[in-house]
């Protein structure tokens, strides 16, 4: 099956979902004749006749190559994403950066890991300069517990 | 005339303000070197920067605001004449000669009248912006909720069939931004609809939130397969122009502008199809057009003029109708709309420091970015540099910290690299991503408008074709879907696509 055409099925069934649970949803003042649920109802009513349309004209995929190849790498950025954003609260801004940086920089294809290092910390410590200090967006202070 | 010409002093003393000013130089820089920079486009560079205007003036934010968005269209069309890489959409009809006065020595001249000619028409077109502007804005104050519905439908419509070559696909996108528009409390009633019981999603989903997610994240995640080795660097030489290639170059700037501006004002058509345009109109133009494509100054003098006009034209719908023509304006406009200010006919009465502050300071930014950007080259090209191993790493992590500084919490970081994922399946498989962003900036207020008009009409749908305005946009925007099928038939011929609208 096409990928289009898989695509479809699951947007199709997305916005039965939606539609469907749109029709949950009742105001309570009598003068919004329309309340809240139509809106969500139409728009799920034609997401998922798009879905119908994109089915039946989808083309076949071309052959395209392995899916680890095509795809390996942005997942892995996906999944070193997950960490940092996840260790960002308990490690704090310039632990869990300065940890990501420098290993995105090495799976990156910078070989000499010292390189990578010092130039984690020094982006490390530039963003924390001008965002934290200088413009006062309050990163997560963390393990190192720099607050002010 | 004279009304105009008050409103603009009142603008100029707006924007030459030392705060104003200062946004305008700091916002140019950052604007081209996101422009300078593969793997961050304009609309990921403006949401980035999103956090760091809330708390400001409403003019003051909308001036650096627009200061990025010049800088990004310069620092496109830099990377374009030097390495043959152009940094937006938009830029790409400048790589054709562009590339290659450079190769034979001459990118200092490419450069120069990028520059001149982005400013000259720049300048033209603000100009006319301010006539066509007011006039805009007062005819649409009548306006009513059904109208106000009906032109939403229009753009989203036309962003739709101008977005990609797959219509379906386009409007699929438009749905999934209206869909997603529809998640947090609704308005009217107090009804908290898709919050899956989330805190977090009372208050809909972020539009920084989204746009980081959707455009940033996945662009890297799609270049992070391309690292390169090496790029061929052309060598700087002279920077300035001989007299001849100004005067070889100036019908080209003119009409390049005149088409710039009027294809930007289109709802939807952006900078890139006025490019694209003026480029293909100079060479049907030229004596002997066999000189195009080899490095002819006027195949970068006219697609760069364009794609200035278009970004200021542009301007237009967003401000006087609160309708964003492009995926760039879109991201303006929810800005606006986080900042408390509805774009919009009423714009002008209520708002008038930022409207003209704004629209001053788009002169005020060309020139800045005419100071900087000539003696700078050097600098921008020397970022360019940056090994993409550093560069990657480095835009995520300032797209965490962006995503973390306007919501402060991990569920909107969650959601980013979720859209991240979904961002990068829609590249991947020709979904355009401007639909989506303009639905997601429209949606709450396409639902609102339809809302009242049927509360008005007492609940008949019959009132969007009965009200004559309402239904004469909504002809329009049944047209604009059915166009490209027409075109089609007519003559069977490749589309112009874009990927900025």
């Amino acid at each position: 099956m096409s990928s289009d055409r898989f695509a479809a099925i699951i947007i199709f069934a997305v916005a039965v979902v939606y539609a469907r649970q749109a029709g949950a949803y009742h105001g309570v003042t009598v003068a919004d004749v329309v309340g809240p649920s139509a809106y969500p109802i139409l728009l799920g009513g034609l997401m998922a006749l798009l879905a119908v349309l994109q089915f039946v004209r989808a083309q076949p995929s071309e052959a395209r190559e392995p899916f680890w190849k095509r795809h390996g790498r942005p997942l892995l950025l996906t999944g070193s994403l997950v960490a940092y954003v996840y260790l960002l609260d308990p490690l704090g801004f310039l632990a869990s950066t300065f940890a990501y940086l420098t290993l995105s920089h090495l799976w990156l294809g910078e070989r000499a890991w010292p390189r990578a290092a010092a130039v984690g910390l020094g982006i490390t410590m530039i963003l924390w300069f001008v965002f934290d200090r200088t413009l006062d967006l309050r990163l997560p202070a963390g393990i190192l517990g720099l607050a002010r | 005339m004279s009304e105009i010409l008050q409103n603009l002093s009142y603008g100029f003393g707006v924007a030459l303000q030392p705060t104003n000013l200062l946004m305008a130089f700091v916002g140019a820089f950052v604007g081209t070197v996101i422009g300078v920079l593969p793997g961050i486009g304009p609309v990921s560079g403006i949401a980035l920067l999103i956090p760091l205007i809330i708390g400001l003036h409403p003019a003051s934010a909308m001036i650096m605001l627009t200061a990025v968005y010049y800088g990004t269209m310069y620092g496109g069309s830099t990377t374009s004449i030097l390495v043959n890489v152009p940094g937006e959409a938009s830029s790409v009809a400048t790589t054709f000669d562009g590339y290659q006065m450079s190769l034979q020595g001459r990118a200092g001249p490419a450069l120069a009248i990028a520059a001149i000619g982005s400013f000259i028409a720049g300048t033209i077109s603000v100009v006319a912006l301010m006539l066509f502007a007011l006039p805009l804005a007062r005819w649409a104050l009548v306006f009513g909720p059904a109208e106000n519905f009906a032109l939403m439908v229009l753009g989203l419509s036309s962003i739709s069939t101008l977005a990609g070559e797959n219509l379906v696909k386009a409007l699929l996108s438009t749905c999934f931004g209206l869909i997603v528009a529809t998640i947090g409390t609704d308005l009217v009633t107090g009804v908290n609809r898709y919050t899956f019981g989330i805190p977090q999603l009372l208050d809909g989903i972020d539009l920084v939130t989204v746009a980081v997610g959707l455009f940033a994240i996945s662009e890297v995640l799609l270049v992070v397969n391309e690292i390169h080795v090496g790029r061929r660097f052309v060598k700087l030489q002279r920077i300035w122009l001989s007299m001849k290639d100004f005067t070889d170059s100036w019908w080209a700037i003119v009409r390049g502008t005149v088409v710039g501006f009027y294809i930007g004002i289109l709802p939807a058509a952006g900078a890139t199809i006025a490019s694209f345009l003026s480029y293909g109109l100079e060479k049907r133009l030229a004596k002997d057009p066999s000189t195009f494509g080899k490095g002819d100054i006027r195949g970068v003098a006219s697609p760069e003029s364009a794609n200035n006009a278009a970004a200021v034209g542009n301007m237009i719908p967003m401000l006087t109708l609160g309708i964003p023509g492009s995926s760039t304006t879109a991201i303006m406009m929810g800005a606006l709309l986080m900042l408390n200010v509805l774009p919009g006919p009423t714009l002008f009465t209520k708002h008038p420091d930022v409207v003209w502050g704004l629209i001053a300071s788009m002169y005020v930014s060309n020139a800045v970015l005419l100071i900087l950007n000539l003696p700078l080259v050097g600098v921008f090209v020397q970022i360019l540099k940056t090994p993409e191993r550093y560069l990657y790493p480095l835009i995520i992590s300032v797209c965490v910290i962006g995503v973390y500084a306007a919501s402060r919490s991990q569920v909107d970081l969650t959601i980013m690299i979720l859209l991240g994922g979904v961002g990068y399946y829609m590249r991947q498989h020709d979904y355009p991503l401007g639909p989506a962003i303009l639905g997601l900036v429209l949606g709450d207020r396409m639902e609102q408008t339809m809302r009242q008009a049927l509360i008005i009409s007492n609940g008949s749908p019959m009132t969007f074709i009965t009200r004559p305005v309402s239904a004469v946009i909504l002809a329009l925007a049944v047209i604009s879907l059915a166009a490209p099928y027409i075109i089609a038939a007519w003559r069977r011929k490749p589309r112009l696509v874009a990927e900025d609208v």
